[in-house]
């Protein structure tokens, strides 16, 4: 807990203060200020970020208590909604060799997770992984399990694999970006 | 206030009882010479762009009476130890831009030092009698019409704490940069105006309330057609609202009534109370001249305009938000 004295400040000093004081990570704030305006923006700011606000008069002046809830994140529990996005064959950077195993394993470890992603964009020389015999056979059990598989079609083109796809479907940037933009991604 | 004497002379037509944005005084026959003056201290960060709109907000309340302005004095006060007299120069030089915009010679000024900048006009028009546009005079069936958006006094609050963007900043400069020139615009046509005031430090609700001041009448206003600026709504959220606001609010707020739902009203209604600088005119006309005067506002570049709602007839003077 923290506690600001903002009594003689002017508007919106007492507001920029209290944001500042969050945005630290102060949870629990007990705040005094000496004018209404003040403590009526910070009712109104606290309100539109969901913070739990209380007041009272004290010796003339405003005392006021903030209460953040604690961030906690929402688990996932399956995969639904998921994006993943995959823009290279390899996974992590660093050692290509390691990179191609690790890939490997991550598709056959998905394979056997029960919180399947519903999406998965290939991009670079991600797109290789489906036209690439060893590394297909994973998205192809991905796909028979109703995941949607993107691959990028100029990616493609530019390793002039476009006759060489054996899993997903050819897709553009317009699409791929609305999966980027609208869902919930993780980046492998 | 109560102890001043009221002013008294045939030839004052207006002073400072009652809700006039300028003074009126009778010279010859049909003539009549308006004279107001207003000063602010600084709601914008370029000294240039500050200058204008004081200009702007001081000559407004001469095209609110349906005059033309003419010729106007400089009034400031300078923190001379504080800001480098360059700052001083840009501001005037804005000021002096924006009148020379608006046909008004500025004759001379005085300043004073001053711990806070302040700049202002006395700005002095002319017009006549039978063409006056007062602030009462609205008729019930009027329309009333809106010029700019509502919004400078929370966004500026905003600015001050470093929370505006540049993009609105601008957008809310060149509006409160924009002369309020209606009777400019009208010259060549035939278009009645029943009521008109500006929009500033009262608020909308405030100023509203002044069109219907001892008229018996009320004002209908539907919430979605007032023009709010982008981003206006989400910084009152976050309390960034100047005292003015909430002062406006207490006063006017016991003849407001919202019977908005969330979803017709989607915005704070503190944006309804907020101050505005060198805000719209407020203009009530016959309907069947409204979308005329919406035509000629638009082309002139504001934009924004909306017929926000219609007076009807209450005897309680009463805004009713819908």
């Amino acid at each position: 807990m923290i506690f600001m004295d903002l009594t003689g400040l002017p508007c919106p000093q007492p507001v920029i203060r209290v944001k500042k004081a969050l945005e630290e990570g102060n949870n629990y704030l007990e705040i005094i200020v000496d004018n209404e305006t003040a403590l009526n923006n910070l009712l109104r700011f606290a309100s539109s970020r969901n913070i739990t606000a209380s007041w009272m008069v004290e010796e003339g002046n405003y005392k006021i208590k903030l209460e953040t809830e604690m961030k906690t994140q929402p688990i996932v529990k399956d995969g639904q909604g998921k994006t993943l996005f995959l823009s290279s064959r390899y996974l992590g950077k660093g050692d290509d060799e390691l990179g191609e195993l690790l890939m490997k394993s991550f598709l056959n470890t998905l394979l056997q997770t029960s919180s399947l992603p519903e999406t998965l964009v290939l991009m670079n020389t991600g797109v290789q992984l489906a036209c690439d015999e060893n590394c297909c056979q994973p998205l192809k059990k991905l796909e028979e399990m109703g995941v949607n598989i993107l691959v990028c079609g100029t990616c493609l083109k530019y390793f002039n694999l476009e006759n060489e796809l054996k899993a997903g479907k050819i897709s553009n940037m317009f699409e791929i970006l609305e999966y980027l933009l609208l869902r919930d991604v993780t980046t492998v | 206030m109560s102890r001043l004497k009221l002013p008294h002379n045939p030839k004052l037509l207006s002073h400072w009882e009652g809700w006039e944005n300028a003074t009126v005084y009778s010279t010859e026959g049909n003539s009549v010479l308006v004279q107001t003056v207003d000063m602010i201290t600084p709601i914008l960060d370029d000294p240039y762009d500050f200058g204008q709109v004081v200009a702007a907000n001081a000559i407004s309340d001469i095209y609110t009476m349906g005059c033309l302005p003419e010729l106007a004095l400089n009034i400031i006060a300078f923190p001379c130890s504080v800001l480098p007299k360059v700052v001083l120069s840009q501001i005037l030089a804005g000021g002096q831009d924006k009148a020379e915009e608006a046909g008004v010679l500025i004759g001379g000024g005085h300043t004073v030092e001053d711990d806070e900048l302040k700049y202002g006009m006395v700005v002095t028009g002319f017009g006549t009698k039978d063409n006056l546009w007062r602030v009462g005079g609205a008729k019930n069936g009027d329309v009333l019409i809106l010029t700019k958006p509502i919004g400078t006094g929370i966004i500026s609050t905003a600015l001050k704490a470093g929370e505006a963007t540049l993009e609105t900043i601008n957008i809310v400069a060149e509006s409160m940069k924009k002369l309020n020139n209606l009777p400019v615009l009208l010259k060549n046509h035939k278009i009645k105006i029943n009521a008109c005031t500006d929009v500033t430090g009262f608020g909308l609700m405030v100023h509203a309330l002044s069109l219907i001041n001892k008229s018996k009448l009320g004002i209908k206003i539907v919430a979605r057609e007032i023009p709010i600026f982008k981003k206006a709504n989400e910084l009152a959220l976050s309390g960034f609202v100047p005292g003015g606001a909430y002062r406006n609010q207490e006063w006017a707020s016991p003849r407001v009534i919202i019977n908005a739902t969330p979803a017709k009203m989607p915005f704070d209604p503190i944006l309804l109370f907020d101050p505005q600088t060198s805000g719209g005119l407020l203009v009530a006309v016959e309907e069947k001249n409204a979308e005329l005067l919406l035509n000629i506002l638009k082309e002139a570049g504001f934009s924004a305009t909306s017929i926000i709602g219609s007076l009807v007839v209450d005897k309680e003077e009463r805004i009713e938000i819908i």
